[in-house]
């Protein structure tokens, strides 16, 4: 980095102090009702777009208005989060953020901090209890509408093989298992779609590069890669790319959209890809957090739900202004 | 000796599950396929050779995967921070040498079991440099246009993929390291009998040293052909611990004791040409990688009995226990 | 004979003043080194300090209700730990528990929400589960003798494997089941007295563990397996089966541990269990600090844990991210290995360097003995006849009984029996199996023996030996567990049958008594053993190396020689707790044993002779502390133990006659003395003979056993 831009980089955040200091005081005024609340965030793991995106967005907004908020990072480890969910139970916050890496893992908690009187926002991945509000991508429609986009390129009437490979995560996460569902049930009325990978790639993108590799070996006439999520599916990007069958093979993605994955479709390295904007959904989870603190509550046994906003992006349409970036 | 004809015996099962996967899975046999499995086992190949000198020093490196990723995201963070090759280069190289000198001195000068002192810094290198060199990030994503990236991922010396002639290349220097030089000898006499070797004044803490950077020169060179294929260095290769294992796997494998003082550079080849055809044929087979670790867990176990069997343990030798 | 003044004059003498406590930084720093527990202190201390911290800069995180939450999360992985603890303690390793628990939560979400099973029915199949895994990890190790670690790597890999493809078919039926029911709930859920019922149900595991390790067959032969495989298999251990059951005990705990993970989560994701090894192995190497098979230290490795469970916990509650974490756990772990390991190479060598404790002594001038100076006639010893030479090794004390049969002792430990008159036949008395020192007739006329090492015994007629004590009571002013009597040196008996005894040095052994001497500290006490109560009380603590003990002629007072002081001093036994006062200071020589002579007077044994320069380096320890350092045990300055003799004293103390031994033999470094019938018997703790000297002058009818207990 340049001197001048770090004086540059200095000048801003200076200024946006300021700003900040300034949106502070006067939103001070317009709710006091907020100050002092305390939310925490129980995130499956920090350091990954997605919860770093929503964290920001809430952090800030906690910031303007005098709400006390903490993160508690469970780094992927499915047993401290449990236990760090129940710490925060004992800690009495008003608002729980949670982050439920299974269907089952968090429910008896949820249920017993609503009981306990903490309202528990469920973000991006749900649980089976349900509690007072969730803010989300809804899976099952992304999986439907990939599914369907896949029937549509590569089923009938197309010319390919109708031959798909599904790189998921873990089988048995929750994002997962919705959107596997959702497409299965697409596939059905396809006979010609023929799944013929279904391996869990844990995530990680060399993984799901040897596994797209060695599919690509058998079925040279490939016709869709569905990833999961973006940042492994890089890897089976690449895996396409290496092999010279960039323009044969459709790959698709999901993710939060952040540039840095974002940049892969321009590369080429992913063709489509759904993003439901974990910057927005930021901005969601931090505006339901407000009107929960100012008592907003759903009806007896339902949730207070916002659906994150879909956006396809493809090499067509793809231009910077789709994805967002992490101030650094 | 009986060493030896563990990794004939490993070989011959590898030739026949070849010729098995060949006859009867659709797309084995193809000369694609298998450039692609040399491709894809070029990393492993290279770490078990590191890996496979410390073990037979009668060490152990739990820490590999930690440095073969805090090298490469150092080397990640550089090149996108816009510096060059070159000196993306150096400082991972640095770094890499770093970390195996303090494996090392953990394990030559203050004398902790190489489990527990590698354990311990695999945990301080993943945390450290996640925390200190991207502030928490799990993931580095690398420019893929960049052509010294791109050079890796797909170039090729006279036909042969680079990463596969960097592979056999380091294959070569072990297997000389092993056998034609003082250190080779050294770690083989260290291995066997650590107490004789010092006491005979061999540089038992030097060549210990040695042994532990040159597995994380390994772990960086490694670190770099997989960074470039898939385009990112991902620290969840370090939390979920299954390419070490399949490091150890290799090695162990092929014949080279925990024990210390057995094994050679042919274990490795071995050893490596079992499992990358087992994971080939497993994986044209649609099986999923779950179910590939329950066949490879029991391939390990077979092997490890049958080792056990031709090699039984001296029972008036074994003081404390063996692990 | 005896006069009557004596024994006021004794009584009037100057008060000696002892001291209440050493004080010294080396003895504290010698002494906590020496101590067993300093290792398990080092996680304790750490703990503690956690503790504090945590409590320093959180609001409530010691709260009633997190306390309830944690020890919740404790529990389970603490059951987990503890069956690494086993086979560690064989000296194994169990990659496996990871896979073991996850394959167990599964086995017990499976049984109760799909095949609906009852609580009661399903806690006995998953620790059933656990034990299966346990049982082929067993079989690996134990029977099949591979190594512990690839064994269960490959264990590891395969019950992972497993656990994934039966989760991938079950787990969202399982995720969708509603069932619940009281007792599951209780076991995942409820309290009980106030804390989670898992964590009663761990600490009961523990307690069982502990008594296992410390009570049972079974647990010894773990830790002597671990200790020592080889050795245990020579001493008949079942190796191979002891093995087996370990592995099959820990795999049974895992599955405990996972039947209570699932009651409490009701819920299993693809990586659980995953890096449950390296938490649970991090634990237990900050608790043991380092790998060490061979021992079953419950508490010390609970301890650890329970440090980097807290640890984690704190750090992550109070906002740290997992990066942050997960480096300062691997930085503690390096750090306390790197501490642990210097330690445990630098522990002897520095508790050798701290352990010789000089202090500044200032010893009484040498009196003047005029003509009986040594040189200035002949040297009377010279004249003494000598008996069953080369036929007894190291007699440091003698004795005659009534009929005049001669008692010694020996080096290889026994007590032998010379028939008079002629002594000429050596026969063994006894077996001790110490080092016989000083010795007594009681009452009954049964030898009571000092037993350097064991303490004070009694022998009968027929030579059968009889423990009396081998402990007195603890000093509350020491670090060091004092309990133990050391080096039990000589002793007499009162007229109410009292027995008083010197435990010369509490720090030093019978072979390394001369470093005692050079170390110049009040290390040794007078003891005293009452046969009417079998009680052993500490008479006086802080003496410098209290060697003769000897009653009064009038049976009032107790003569108690100080080799390192050169002098003697008296108590009075109506009032002994007013300690000891000045007899006789200033003696040329380093005195040994005294005894009766039958002028009233006694007869006191000189083992070696001062030196101007020793006197004058006992003045300097700086210069002793650097003696040590520098030069090799065989040249440092020592007492001059190749000349000596025995000296006469009256009642009241004054020097009557000399005896010295000629530089040439034949006998030397004379330990003790007894005159019998007008002639004295000599003995020399390094001497292979007993000396015989006829007295002149001397009452040839007495005899000590008379003199103390007349008939």
């Amino acid at each position: 980095m340049t001197l001048l831009k770090k004086t540059s980089a200095l000048l801003g955040a200076t200024v946006m102090t300021a700003l900040v200091a300034l949106g502070a005081g006067s939103a001070a005024h317009a709710d006091d009702r907020l100050k002092g609340k305390r939310v925490i965030f129980v995130p499956i793991a920090m350091g990954i777009s997605l919860t770093e995106g929503w964290s920001r967005r809430m952090a800030e907004q906690a910031e303007l208005f005098g709400i006390e908020y903490e993160v508690r990072d469970a780094a992927f480890d499915m047993k401290a989060m449990s236990e760090l969910f129940a710490s925060a139970i004992n800690d009495k916050p008003d608002i729980i953020v949670a982050h439920n890496p299974t269907v089952q893992l968090l429910a008896r908690q949820i249920k017993k901090a609503e009981e306990s009187g903490i309202k528990v926002m469920q973000i991006n991945l749900s649980s089976v209890q349900n509690s007072t509000a969730f803010v989300g991508a809804d899976w099952n429609r992304i999986g439907r509408e990939i599914a369907e986009d896949i029937v549509k390129q590569c089923g009938e009437g197309s010319g390919k093989s109708g031959k798909v490979a599904i790189v998921p995560g873990q089988l048995t996460a929750a994002d997962s298992v919705l959107m596997n569902d959702a497409a299965f049930e697409v596939f059905k009325g396809h006979p010609e779609i023929e799944v013929v990978s279904n391996q869990a790639s844990d995530w990680e993108p060399e993984k799901a590069r040897q596994i797209t590799s060695t599919v690509l070996q058998q079925h040279p006439d490939l016709c869709a890669v569905f990833g999961h999520w973006g940042v492994h599916t890089i890897g089976a990007g690449n895996a396409v790319k290496d092999a010279g069958k960039q323009d044969d093979v459709l790959v698709y993605a999901t993710g939060g959209g952040n540039r840095l994955i974002c940049d892969n479709i321009e590369q080429g390295v992913i063709d489509r890809y759904w993003s439901y904007n974990a910057d927005g959904q930021g901005r969601d989870a931090a505006t339901m957090m407000r009107v929960i603190l100012q008592g907003a509550a759903p009806k007896e046994g339902e949730m207070l739900r916002v659906d994150s906003p879909l956006i396809v992006i493809t090499e067509e349409n793809y231009s910077p202004s789709l994805c967002w970036d992490m101030p650094s | 000796m009986s060493g030896r004809s563990i990794e004939s015996l490993v070989l011959a099962l590898a030739l026949a599950a070849a010729v098995i996967f060949a006859v009867f899975v659709n797309g084995f046999a193809s000369w694609q396929n298998v450039s692609n499995l040399a491709q894809n086992s070029a990393s492993l190949t290279i770490l078990s050779c590191g890996m496979a000198v410390v073990i037979i020093t009668r060490g152990l490196d739990l820490s590999q995967i930690a440095v073969m990723v805090a090298a490469s995201t150092a080397f990640g963070i550089l090149l996108t921070g816009g510096y060059g090759v070159p000196a993306a280069l150096a400082v991972a190289l640095v770094a890499a040498v770093m970390l195996g000198v303090v494996n090392g001195w953990l394990v030559a000068y203050f004398e902790i079991p190489s489990l527990l002192a590698t354990l311990a810094t695999a945990m301080l290198i993943t945390g450290g440099s996640r925390w200190a060199i991207l502030q928490g990030e799990f993931l580095v994503l690398l420019p893929k246009d960049n052509p010294f990236i791109a050079e890796i991922s797909s170039g090729r010396i006279l036909g042969v993929p680079l990463s596969v002639a960097v592979a056999v290349a380091i294959l070569a220097v072990t297997g000389i390291l092993l056998s034609q030089t003082i250190v080779g000898r050294t770690v083989y006499a260290m291995g066997d009998n650590i107490g004789a070797a010092r006491l005979s004044g061999l540089p038992v803490r030097a060549v210990t040293l040695v042994a532990y950077v040159f597995a994380a020169l390994t772990a960086l060179i490694a670190g770099l052909i997989v960074a470039s294929s898939s385009g990112a260095v991902d620290f969840r290769t370090v939390t979920n611990g299954t390419l070490l294992f399949e490091v150890i796997m290799v090695v162990v494998l092929g014949g080279v004791s925990l024990r210390g003082g057995r094994g050679s550079v042919l274990s490795i080849i071995a050893g490596v040409f079992l499992i990358a055809v087992l994971r080939n044929g497993m994986t044209l087979m649609n099986l999923s990688t779950q179910a590939q670790g329950l066949v490879l867990g029991m391939t390990l176990i077979t092997a490890i009995v049958i080792d056990n069997y031709r090699n039984p343990r001296d029972p008036e030798t074994e003081t404390q226990g063996d692990l | 004979m005896s006069s009557t003044d004596a024994p006021t004059s004794i009584s009037t003498r100057a008060r000696l003043k002892t001291p209440l406590a050493v004080v010294s930084f080396r003895r504290v720093v010698s002494d906590l080194l020496n101590r067993n527990w300093i290792e398990g202190a080092i996680p304790f201390i750490a703990f503690f300090i956690l503790v504090a911290v945590v409590l320093t800069t959180t609001d409530d995180y010691f709260s009633l209700s997190n306390l309830n939450t944690l020890t919740r999360y404790f529990s389970d992985v603490a059951l987990v730990l503890l069956a690494m603890l086993l086979v560690v303690a064989i000296g194994g390793i169990d990659l496996s528990v990871g896979s073991n628990y996850a394959l167990c939560v599964l086995a017990s979400l499976y049984l109760f929400h799909i095949v609906e099973l009852p609580t009661f029915l399903v806690l006995p199949l998953a620790i059933l589960c656990g034990a299966a895994v346990g049982l082929i990890n067993g079989i690996l190790t134990g029977v099949l003798g591979c190594g512990a670690l690839l064994a269960t790597l490959g264990t590891m890999i395969t019950f992972r494997g497993l656990f994934v493809i039966c989760s991938q078919a079950s787990l969202v039926e399982i995720s969708t089941s509603f069932r619940a029911d009281p007792v599951w709930d209780f076991f995942g859920f409820d309290d009980f007295f106030g804390m989670p019922f898992s964590f009663w149900i761990f600490a009961a595991v523990a307690v069982v563990l502990y008594l296992m390790f410390r009570h049972s067959r079974f647990g010894w032969h773990i830790l002597a397996v671990g200790g020592n495989r080889k050795a245990a298999r020579h001493a008949g251990v079942p190796i191979n089966r002891v093995i087996l059951l370990t592995y099959v005990a820990a795999g049974a705990l895992v599955g405990f541990a996972g039947f209570l993970y699932a009651a409490r989560e009701n819920s299993a994701g693809s990586d659980t269990g995953v890096g449950l090894e390296f938490f649970v192995l991090t634990g237990l190497v900050v608790g043991l600090g380092g790998f060490v098979p061979g021992r079953g230290s419950v508490f010390n490795a609970l301890i650890g844990f329970a440090t980097i469970f807290l640890l984690n916990n704190a750090l992550r509650n109070a906002g740290f991210r997992g990066d942050f974490v997960q480096a300062s756990m691997g930085f503690i772990l390096v750090a306390v290995l790197a501490i642990d390991m210097k330690y445990r190479k630098e522990r002897h060598r520095l508790l050798a360097r701290a352990y010789l404790d000089p202090a500044p002594l200032a010893l009484a001038p040498v009196m003047e003995l005029g003509d009986l100076a040594p040189g200035k006639g002949a040297n009377k010893l010279a004249e003494a006849t000598l008996i069953a030479a080369g036929k007894i090794d190291g007699p440091e004390d003698v004795i005659l009984d009534r009929e005049g049969h001669l008692y010694c002792g020996t080096r290889d430990g026994r007590i032998m029996r010379l028939r008079a008159p002629d002594y000429t036949e050596v026969e063994t008395f006894a077996k001790t199996g110490g080092r016989p020192l000083g010795m007594a007739f009681d009452a009954e006329d049964r030898l009571v023996v000092c037993i350097a090492g064991m303490g004070l015994y009694r022998l009968s007629g027929a030579g059968e030996i009889e423990r009396l004590t081998s402990q007195t009571a603890r000093s509350w002013t020491s670090l060091e567990d004092d309990r133990a009597i050391r080096m039990a040196d000589d002793l007499d008996i009162a007229p109410d049958g009292r027995i008083f005894f010197s435990d010369a040095t509490k720090r030093y052994e019978m072979e390394t008594w001369a470093v005692d001497l050079l170390e110049g500290r009040p290390n040794g006490r007078l003891l005293c053993y009452d046969p009417k109560t079998g009680a052993t009380t500490t008479v006086c603590d802080h003496l410098h190396f209290p060697n003769g003990v000897c009653v009064s002629h009038d049976g009032r007072h107790l003569l108690v020689v100080s080799t390192t002081l050169c002098s003697v001093m008296s108590f009075d036994l109506d009032r002994i707790e007013d300690g000891p006062r000045e007899f006789i200071t200033g003696l040329p020589g380093y005195p040994d044993n005294i005894n009766r002579a039958s002028d009233g007077g006694y007869w006191i044994a000189l083992a070696g002779m001062r030196s101007p320069a020793l006197d004058l380096a006992m003045q300097d320890p700086a210069l002793r502390v650097r003696m040590a350092k520098r030069v090799p045990p065989t040249n440092w300055l020592f007492a001059n133990l190749n000349v000596g003799g025995v000296l006469k004293c009256s009642a009241n103390g004054t020097i009557e006659d000399a005896y010295w031994d000629a530089p040439e033999g034949p006998l030397y470094m004379i330990t003790s003395m007894r005159e019998h019938r007008g002639a004295l018997f000599l003995a020399g703790v390094l001497n292979d003979k007993i000396g015989r000297l006829a007295l002149t002058g001397a009452d040839p009818a007495w005899t000590a056993p008379n003199s103390y207990w007349p008939r």
